[in-house]
């Protein structure tokens, strides 16, 4: 179409960065704080305790289960990992019942004592914002999110071919050049981040493998069903025969799946029939190892013995939960886990800094920036709305867990709901002020909804900045000076734009790269 | 006329190029299958690679000099895979 390979690449980077771009800065965003979504949920939980599920826990959870769930269909048990976060959740369900339609308890993970931690979903909710979106079918949002993701991956290529001094301009950051600084910040954050990009947008699809691509299924099975149940096959079959038999201790099944599979520590477990001589239970691993198996490791309760070890994964699916490992990072200790985090952060900027970069080049060119035509209001407003609505909102989310009420009713949604009643105000302010205007409010919103963080903390916790730095409370000390230090970057963005002067228009041809980018 | 030429490659490149991703990871995994790889394996094989076929696909036809060119490629490659899915696909 245009003339040279590197001018179509050009037009095509624009346009497959921009049209999805907002739907990927939420997604980088939430992604990022998802590689501390259990640190966030100790934050979000701080009536829990934090640490693995001990033996004495065990014990406990072993007890209440024989105590309230005799007679039970099922039985489920979720434990934490070291990383915490989550309380250690029993349940129980009657013959017929769907999981989670009976009972539940939540116990300390190291006394096995009831604990009652406030209503929310913690940073796991933020994890799921990333590829499941909110207010809208989980399927839809999957399939969008998946599109963002693969224009993404096409806007990354031909970014790369677009930009010819790719080394050279690894070393160029100029700021307070206006468009040349803007150019100057996407380049220097996407490339310095740029195996990393491209390897997190690609096995970030290969999470979503069948969303957007069920076509080898189509064609290579009979049905999907066919397709889950020789991919997944189901441990062996629990028949009830009737006859009482009882169960061996939790604590000694979990000895033998160790032995089972050396170094085996469980995440989830499912006993059927419990009670009967018929029972059937399964215990899934914790996934924090790096392309360690997924599949659970089946055992009789009462017995003791192995009923069915999972398939050995061929290369393909192997491929696919290692891809899948390193897009999660479960398997990082805190140096790596910093990194991911970092990477994730000039990802979140790369994006952000593009978006703005498509209305400044613009904006030189308006007829009359007094009145943009549509195309240009709109991006320009979505831009204010979703980079500083955004942040502003997991603020807001931070806040109403510490100050909605703990007996209100559907809390945990109730504290979502405040994240998007910010977001939106946020964007509906955009959409209503003068764009300069719209930044320096919207930004400096940010500021103040993450410097109250720490002091409202403080005031509805025993936990706040002071109490946590006396009592050595490392993770309390890094999330409030975390939160401080976000406050510091948007109130600097906030005044860098008010005090900005309004730059003049780029004489044309006056550097050959700014050219790149049509 | 160019408003046109321009609708028609944003055309071939999005939905086109998808077309000819889907038969293309469609026939890769009965081609698999068909030289003994297990099912499951070749699908999830055959899909992990879908997206840099995609990405190329796309590339192809935004720089393509002609969309009509364009067009026809994805059609002949596409009928090609199309073809070897009907006689070699699950029924």
């Amino acid at each position: 179409m245009k003339s040279t390979f590197r001018q179509s690449m050009a037009w095509l980077h624009t346009w497959t960065g921009l049209l999805p771009g907002w739907v990927l800065f939420v997604i980088f965003l939430f992604g990022t704080s998802a590689y501390y979504q259990q640190e966030i949920s100790r934050w979000m939980r701080p009536e829990i305790a934090t640490g693995a599920v001990t033996p004495r826990a065990l014990d406990a959870a072993d007890a209440v289960l024989r105590e309230r769930g005799a007679g039970a269909g099922s039985w489920t048990l979720s434990l934490p990992d070291g990383r915490g976060g989550d309380a250690f959740t029993v349940s129980w369900a009657k013959p017929g019942d769907r999981r989670g339609d009976g009972a539940e308890v939540l116990l300390d993970s190291r006394t096995g004592a009831q604990v009652e931690p406030r209503d929310t979903r913690g940073g796991f909710f933020l994890y799921r914002m990333h590829f499941d979106l909110h207010y809208m079918p989980v399927m839809w949002a999957r399939y969008l999110v998946s599109i963002a993701a693969l224009a993404m991956l096409v806007a990354i290529v031909s970014g790369v071919v677009t930009h010819k001094k790719i080394f050279a301009d690894f070393f160029m950051l100029r700021f307070g050049k206006g468009q040349r600084s803007w150019l100057d910040a996407h380049n220097v954050t996407a490339v310095l981040a740029l195996p990393f990009l491209t390897m997190i947008t690609y096995t970030g699809l290969v999470t979503l493998l069948f969303t957007l691509m069920p076509w080898a299924i189509s064609a290579s099975f009979p049905s999907q069903e066919a397709y889950y149940a020789a991919a997944f096959p189901t441990g062996p079959e629990a028949s009830v025969t009737g006859d009482p038999a009882p169960m061996m201790p939790l604590k000694d099944l979990f000895a033998r799946a160790a032995e089972a599979r050396p170094g085996f520590r469980a995440s989830f477990v499912t006993v059927n029939n419990p009670g009967d001589a018929g029972a059937t239970l399964a215990i899934y691993p914790q996934v924090d190892a790096f392309g360690g198996p997924r599949g659970p490791v089946n055992i009789s309760p009462v017995t003791g013995q192995l009923l069915a070890v999972p398939p050995i994964p061929g290369a393909a699916t192997l491929t696919q939960s290692t891809m899948i490992d390193l897009h999660a990072g479960r398997f990082s200790g805190w140096e790596l886990r910093a990194l991911y985090f970092m990477s994730g952060v000039f990802g979140t900027v790369m994006v952000a800094t593009g978006l703005v970069l498509w209305t400044v080049k613009r904006r030189a060119r308006l007829p009359d920036p007094a009145r943009p035509h549509f195309g240009f209001w709109l991006a320009e407003r979505l831009n204010v709305g979703v980079i500083a609505g955004t942040p502003a909102g997991i603020a807001a989310y931070f806040l109403a867990n510490r100050l909605l009420p703990l007996q209100l009713e559907h809390r945990a949604d109730w504290e979502i709901n405040w994240l998007f009643i910010v977001w939106g105000g946020l964007l509906a302010w955009g959409m209503a002020r003068p764009a300069r205007r719209a930044w320096i409010e919207g930004l400096a919103s940010c500021a103040v909804l993450f410097a109250l963080v720490p002091v409202v903390n403080a005031l509805t916790t025993s936990r706040g900045l002071i109490a946590s730095l006396v009592n050595g409370d490392t993770l309390f000390v890094v999330f409030d000076l975390t939160m401080l230090a976000l406050a510091a970057v948007f109130a600097f963005a906030s005044w860098r734009v008010l005090t900005r002067r309004a730059q003049p228009a780029p004489r044309r041809k006056s550097r050959e790269s700014s050219e790149a980018f049509a | 006329m160019e408003r046109w030429s321009l609708a028609s490659r944003v055309l071939a490149g999005t939905l086109g190029a998808y077309a000819l991703t889907a038969l293309l990871t469609a026939a890769l995994s009965v081609l698999l299958i068909q030289f003994g790889v297990d099912p499951v394996e070749a699908a999830t094989g055959a899909t992990i690679s879908s997206f840099a076929v995609f990405t190329v696909a796309a590339m192809a036809v935004f720089h393509a000099r002609s969309v009509m060119k364009a067009w026809v490629w994805l059609a002949l490659i596409g009928a090609a895979c199309g073809m070897v899915v009907l006689l070699l696909g699950a029924q």
